[in-house]
């Protein structure tokens, strides 16, 4: 007979069973849909870069599939064994991979149990997946899934975990002394008959004050007047305390950690060798994280630490002093600089300053390492380099000129550019070397550094008034004027009583006569004042580009002979001629 | 019933995260609320932003509840079941709260249905306008809301709360004494690894402080009453866990979020851990220190940053634990050890100053290092507070001192019934400071009976007198008294 008190149980012949039952097997199916989802998006994320569009998919896919399993139901539950995950005791999940198994990954961990919420955001998901993706690599790291989990702290996903085996609370050997079998303690009764006595000791034979009566208080017998109250914070407490929470510098752990080394390499040396040691490599790790994060501005310091430190011969000794050498050299060298350079690549923030601090602190070695680094793909990291190079290439040009040598003709323009910046006159003698350079990039901004060099740069561009391309002989001619020597003067000259001269299209005459007349100075002015008055019976409008042109040139010399010239042509029957005088002579009267 | 929100089922952590953020915003509001209408009239410009706030934060509430309800217990408040943060943020208005609803006994105040600005506006005047003397000022205040149109808030009286079931204390205790012990257990495997040159596995420890820390969000008192316990046989290790204990309660307290917790507390356990280096006869010496000794002793900070640095990798974690091991005993002012090529430069991390606080007070109240007789906890605050401003920072001492209590758990104190007892947990508003919790462990004759608590705040309904009151402090350690039979 049925107990009337007892609610029948709802199984299968139950109707109520039947829809039990049915929402079972949904919820299993939506878990399982769910962890297939999870698995798939797992593998497919450790063949994309978080950038790839296709990275990007794949996690919106699986946030698609939260959505789904949420439609019907508030929460998916699934439990977690050695190498499978259940839900409502049924298999969801099983792999014989045993390195790549999911439930594995979170039962190795103590992790029995994990529910999704609805609600779970985008963020939450990729979160999540981050968590599972770095938790397969826990034994390189100092986290574990249950450690990441909790420190995520996703509204969206529980877990439960039972803690690792050891430890055992009740291990004798843990507990005090007191808490152990047989332990003999405690003499309640002589405290007791102490303590009201009435002229017992009070406490411990300290020295007890008496305590002026305070309202709240008038019970305490035995306790210092200014404990008296909790110790009530004021408005300026509350607000150090504040500043002391917020304080910017709580974050500079790397800064704080490099000063501390330092603290302690001075207390070591000359008195453990070891220790110093110890504490010079730790500062070469330190410098190494600095570098990758972006920290250079700490890296230059330290470096500057290291200068002084080498020059104190009195506090560090030889053997010190190598060392110190050697980690300073460390921190420059090739692989810190590649490192440098992926890390800029890769976006990290930084201050140019304090790179451009950084690079300009390191000696010669530095400059081939630095000369690779001019392929970097942001404009804003490659002008830092250039900058630095200028800098240590003014001291160092010999290892900067091997730099030429690269095969990438963006890396050699780039020196090229360095060059010129040098300030250096000798730089001349190796630009005039790619005259016969093939890429024509590399060729004019050869000629544009030389353009920066002055009169020793005369030479190497009088060999690039040849060149195949019309934008570079033109360039080359601007700036060997620029030069005003008599070096330009007479190649110029040359080329103008060449037969060639005539055959030139007008711009290039202009930029020759333009250029002569700034080279030569006075000196041009009975060439000029002869080109632009002959005359000739071929070729009018030919002949009529010369005249212009050198009357033009003939208004950038400023003397009282030009102008008298210049007043000539002024009268002109050639209207062009006319007009380009005229001009000369109102932009010199301005 | 009201309807409770989905995910307040579903995920009651969830909820109540929900309703700590918004709590403490409605603890802060309140409260302005409440001052300025104690100062100002109720048509007065000052009211209207601060109406409008408490109006906003209850709106927010309203979208996932109908109603919510501020309730004091004991000395917190609780929104709707779950206990307010009482942090440095909170503390003013909390503090403030607790008094007026206390004063006018107050109970609970439940804000059924949207409130509008006007309403919270009547709300914070008719509240502020019952004198504390008044003889009925529940009845006076639900009348005149009434009176002002304000059907959507209304106010229950304060009833005390049975004791907390102690199997529930119990339940709490025992996984506070297996967090610490597991705690402990750690930093013993982690200190073999590094003696003996293996790989050390630093989640372990990071699991037990986020364990810890588990544990201190719910409830303090547990963890506090083992770091009383100091006859272990290897005292560093329990040394360690107990001065990451104070200190991440300490970070609670300042409402430190869980991150950062999480690097308090593991730099907090390996504060000391360059002592692995130093010959045990020297740190486990039962007599007074030489010179020689104490030159030894004082080379720990530098030595935990060496041994900190060969931990594999450099991260933010080692990071800051080698920067709490060194400057843990330079002072406030910089006079500590180890010395510094230029005092003056030097501004200690807010961590280290904090791990300051809790290794003096537990290293003072151990009879370790500093001195053979361990002081009694009220004698170690006091030598701390002597030290304001040199050795550590006055407001952070202050929240220490608050923090540990006038009556610090472990103390033993002579009631005024003639019973001894021992404090086992603080009270946290300052008016009732110095009426803790406590455990009663003999009778007026001075025998020993089985502990029980009671509670120093319980009034007397005959006398309307507080029914027990501390009259002494005792030395715990003079009587040897096993306080493991007490909180293990």
């Amino acid at each position: 007979m049925t107990d009337p008190l007892k609610t029948p149980e709802a199984g299968p012949s139950h109707p109520l069973g039947a829809v039990a039952d049915a929402d079972l097997a949904r919820e299993i199916e939506t878990a399982k849909s769910l962890v297939t989802a999870i698995v798939k998006t797992r593998k497919n994320l450790r063949l994309y870069l978080p950038n790839n569009p296709i990275y990007q998919q794949t996690i919106a896919g699986l946030s698609k599939a939260f959505e789904n399993a949420f439609e019907s139901q508030e929460a998916v539950t699934i439990d977690i064994q050695r190498t499978q995950i259940l839900c409502g005791g049924k298999t969801i999940y099983q792999s014989p991979d045993m390195e790549d198994n999911l439930a594995a990954l979170f039962y190795r961990d103590g992790i029995r149990n994990l529910t999704f919420l609805r609600g779970i955001t985008d963020e939450e998901t990729a979160e999540f997946l981050e968590i599972i993706q770095l938790g397969g690599r826990s034994a390189e790291l100092d986290d574990d899934v249950v450690t990441l989990m909790w420190e995520k702290d996703l509204e969206h996903v529980r877990y439960t975990v039972v803690e690792e085996g050891e430890g055992d609370e009740n291990d004798p050997g843990l507990l005090p002394r007191g808490a152990r079998p047989g332990a003999a303690y405690g003499n309640l009764t002589e405290a007791h008959r102490d303590a009201v006595a009435p002229d017992g000791p009070r406490a411990g034979g300290e020295e007890i004050r008496s305590l002026a009566a305070t309202p709240g208080f008038e019970d305490l017998s035995s306790f210092p007047k200014e404990l008296m109250s909790p110790l009530p914070l004021d408005e300026d407490d509350v607000r150090r305390l504040k500043l002391q929470i917020q304080d910017k510098r709580n974050a500079l752990l790397l800064q704080r950690t490099v000063d501390i080394c330092v603290e302690i390499l001075f207390q070591d040396a000359g008195a453990n060798p070891a220790g110093f040691e110890e504490s010079v490599r730790t500062l070469e790790r330190l410098g190494k994280l600095a570098l990758m994060r972006g920290e250079f501005r700490l890296v230059a310091d330290l470096l500057g630490q290291f200068r002084q430190m080498l020059g104190d011969k009195e506090r560090f000794d030889e053997k010190e002093r190598n060392l110190l050498r050697q980690t300073r050299s460390a921190l420059g060298n090739e692989a810190r600089l590649k490192e440098v350079g992926q890390s800029l690549d890769q976006g990290i923030p930084y201050s140019p300053e304090a790179l451009e601090a950084y690079l300009v602190s390191l000696d010669e070695t530095a400059i081939l390492p630095l000369c690779d680094l001019l392929g970097l793909k942001e404009m804003k990291n490659r002008r830092v380099i250039v900058n630095a190079l200028i800098v240590l290439g003014r001291k160092h040009m010999e290892a900067l000129v091997r730099g030429l040598s690269d095969s990438r003709w963006y890396i050699v323009r780039n020196i090229i550019y360095i060059l010129g910046r040098l300030d250096d006159g000798r730089a001349a003698g190796v630009l005039k070397r790619f005259v016969s350079n093939s890429e024509s990039r590399v060729r004019m901004e050869a000629v544009r550094s030389l353009g920066l060099l002055g009169p020793p740069a005369a030479e190497g561009l009088g060999l690039y008034l040849d060149d195949a391309d019309p934008q570079i002989r033109l360039a080359a001619v601007r700036y060997l004027g620029a030069t005003r020597s008599p070096e330009a003067a007479r190649r110029i000259t040359e080329r103008i009583r060449s037969k060639g001269f005539k055959d030139l299209p007008n711009e290039a005459t202009r930029a020759h006569l333009d250029a002569y007349a700034e080279a030569a100075g006075p000196d041009a002015l009975p060439l000029l004042e002869e080109l632009a008055t002959r005359g000739g019976w071929f070729d009018r409008s030919r002949i009529e580009e010369i005249q212009t042109a050198a009357t033009a040139a003939l208004g950038l010399i400023d003397t009282p002979k030009s102008r008298e010239i210049l007043g000539r042509l002024g009268e002109n029957k050639n209207p062009s001629v006319r007009s380009a005088a005229r001009e000369a002579l109102e932009k010199r009267a301005e | 019933m009201a309807q409770i929100p989905s995910f307040q089922i579903a995920a009651p952590q969830v909820y109540n995260e929900h309703v700590l953020a918004l709590g403490k915003d409605l603890v802060i509001r309140l409260q302005i609320l409440l001052k300025l209408c104690g100062i100002h009239e109720r048509n007065n410009v000052a009211l209207v932003r601060p109406s409008e706030r408490l109006a906003e934060t209850l709106s927010v509430f309203h979208r996932t509840a109908p109603a919510v309800t501020l309730r004091l217990s004991r000395d917190f408040l609780y929104i709707d079941e779950v206990r307010v943060r009482y942090d440095i943020e909170t503390a003013t208005s909390y503090n403030y709260l607790l008094e007026e609803m206390k004063h006018r006994r107050v109970g609970s105040v439940s804000f059924k249905g949207p409130v509008d600005t006007a309403t919270a506006r009547t709300f914070g005047a008719v509240f502020a306008g019952i004198e504390r003397t008044h003889p009925d000022p529940v009845y006076e205040i639900q009348k005149r809301l009434v009176a002002g149109n304000c059907f959507s808030i209304t106010v229950e009286a304060y009833d005390e709360p049975p004791e907390q079931p102690l199997d529930t204390i119990m339940d709490e205790r025992k996984r506070a004494k297996r967090t610490y012990f597991r705690a402990i257990s750690s930093l013993k495997g982690i200190v073999h690894a590094l003696k003996e040159g293996q790989a050390v596995e630093l989640r372990r420890v990071k699991r037990s402080v986020q364990s810890i820390i588990d544990v201190m969000l719910r409830e303090e008192f547990s963890l506090l009453g083992l770091t009383t316990l100091k006859d272990y046989d290897e005292y560093l290790y329990n040394h360690c866990i107990n001065v990451s204990i104070f200190a991440l309660t300490l970070g609670k307290r300042l409402g430190l979020p869980k991150a950062h917790l999480t690097n308090l507390g593991v730099s907090s356990v390996f504060h000391d851990i360059g002592k692995v280096e130093i010959p045990h006869e020297i740190i486990d010496k039962p007599t007074e220190f030489t010179e020689a000794d104490w030159r030894q002793v004082k080379e720990h900070p530098s030595l935990g940053v060496k041994i900190l640095s060969r931990i594999r990798g450099l991260n933010d974690l080692t990071m800051v634990s080698m920067i709490v091991s060194f400057e843990h005993h330079l002072r406030h002012d910089s006079r500590g050890y180890p010395s510094l090529r230029s005092r003056a430069e030097w501004d200690m991390h807010f961590f280290s100053r904090i791990v300051a606080l809790a290794d003096q007070y537990d290293a003072m109240t151990s009879s370790r290092v500093y001195q053979r007789v361990p002081f009694s906890p009220d004698k170690a605050l006091s030598v701390m507070a002597e030290r304001s401003g040199t050795h550590f920072e006055p407001a952070l001492l202050k929240v220490f001192v608050n923090m540990v209590g006038i009556y610090p758990i472990g103390t033993l104190i002579l009631l005024d019934t003639n019973e001894l007892a021992l404090v086992f947990d603080t009270n946290p508003a300052p008016a009732n400071a110095n009426r803790p919790r406590v455990l009663v462990i003999t009778d007026t004759s001075g025998n020993q009976i089985e502990a029980r608590t009671a509670d120093l705040t319980e009034i007397d309904p005959r006398t309307g007198r507080h029914k027990r009151s501390v009259a002494k402090v005792l030395d715990v350690n003079k009587y040897n008294i096993n306080l493991a039979e007490y909180f293990i």
